[in-house]
């Protein structure tokens, strides 16, 4: 594969089996009694919407998320009828009819009405968000009383299982290697080595995770009452890791300041070279599911 | 590097170091030495954390050191990283050897 071959979307990875059982299974354990208006926030491609529409044809589903390529995945994706408007889905949801909106926008400024939504559901972005509080708070306040939030996320303090810290840090190595290697066939070519621009991505370590409590206390804060909280284990396999590094949202993290096609080129060649070297087919790694109360 | 002492360590830590940060514009008033740390005064990023430990490996003849150890505590990762605590790790790792 060649470094413009690579598919930096989310597209990819949010078609690994892995990834749709870790996020279908959150959405099976769903109450939807009673549920009809729906926010899907920082929505990607639509998997969660989909998975939702499948289980309850009549709910009215609103995606929102800020990039709009994924955005245009899901509005042609969707297996269901598709509005172009947040009124044209009101308008749907009164006559009892299921649709879905797609809308790029910031999940932190929603557009809907105090306690208009009976159900939001987040898949594995929570810890994207830049202002927790702020946008808990706005959770709460467009959900209705008794209203359901769910999210998962793989991003927290307890997804590593013991011992699984190893593999990631081989596949971080390898992609270094992956590298090497681009930089010795462009040298070999005349070329310069890939260039990289410090000072793009944070500094290391500083990860901010929370834990599940500590997720339990800030939907707390919000008004918002923790009525289940556990992990899932959901093993990766090494072509899943590939499609996750292969994602350019994250490779642009790992492996910052390198431009995002080399980056994510490195990352997505490296992963099944991290599990041959250590001889494994998959790596453990748990997801946080939490499902809360508006009070 | 299990025939080197402390000191032979913490000189090829810092020799890697200065080798990594050469062209990063960091203003250093002494240098490298036992106490700089890798976050705070080098301003390492996670990817410059996995490209030292490369070329900390490659200078010492060594492969799969398990850097994680160094990194993760706990199951969290840790705040920083000085060079007196990189060393005593690969001095722990040079005598498990």
């Amino acid at each position: 594969m060649t470094v413009t071959d690579v598919d930096t979307t989310y597209e990819p990875y949010s078609q690994d089996p892995g990834y749709i059982a870790a996020n279908s299974a959150l959405i099976e354990a769903l109450d939807l009694d009673g549920v009809s208006r729906v926010a899907d926030l920082a929505c990607g491609t639509g998997l969660l919407s989909g998975v939702l529409i499948g289980r309850k044809p009549t709910l009215a589903i609103a995606g929102i998320d800020l990039d709009p390529v994924q955005i245009g995945i899901a509005r042609r994706t969707f297996p269901g009828p598709v509005v172009d408007g947040l009124d044209a889905l009101r308008a749907r949801a009164a006559a009892g009819e299921g649709a879905a909106w797609f809308n790029a926008a910031s999940a932190t400024d929603l557009p809907f009405e105090d306690g208009e939504i009976d159900l939001i559901v987040q898949g594995n972005s929570i810890h994207l968000m830049p202002d927790r509080p702020a946008f808990l708070r706005e959770v709460a306040r467009v959900l209705r009383p008794g209203g359901q939030y769910t999210f998962n996320s793989v991003f927290y303090q307890g997804t590593y299982l013991e011992g699984s810290e190893a593999v990631f840090g081989e596949w971080m190595k390898q992609a270094t290697y992956v590298l090497d290697e681009l930089n010795s066939e462009r040298a070999a070519r005349g070329e310069a080595p890939v260039k990289r621009v410090r000072g793009k991505g944070g500094k290391a370590f500083r990860k901010d995770w929370l834990s599940g409590q500590g997720w339990e206390a800030a939907l707390a804060e919000a008004g918002l009452t923790t009525s289940y909280r556990g992990d899932r284990n959901v093993p990766i396999s090494a072509e899943g890791l590939g499609l996750v590094g292969a994602y350019g949202g994250l490779a642009e993290v790992l492996m910052s300041g390198y431009p995002v096609d080399i980056a994510s080129h490195c990352l997505m060649e490296a992963a099944p070279r991290a599990f041959d070297k250590l001889g494994i087919t998959e790596v453990p790694r748990n997801w946080l599911e939490v499902r809360a109360v508006r009070a | 590097m299990t025939d080197m002492n402390n000191d032979a360590i913490q000189a090829t830590v810092i020799a890697v170091l200065n080798d990594t940060v050469q062209d990063w514009d960091l203003e250093l008033e002494e240098g490298i030495a036992a106490n700089t740390t890798l976050i705070e005064d080098l301003a390492f990023e996670s990817i410059d954390i996995v490209q030292f430990s490369v070329a900390l490996e490659q200078a010492l003849g060594r492969k799969d050191l398990p850097f994680e150890k160094l990194f993760i505590n706990d199951g969290a990762y840790v705040d920083d990283v000085t060079v007196a605590q990189i060393v005593a790790f690969l001095a722990a790792e040079a005598q498990a050897a």
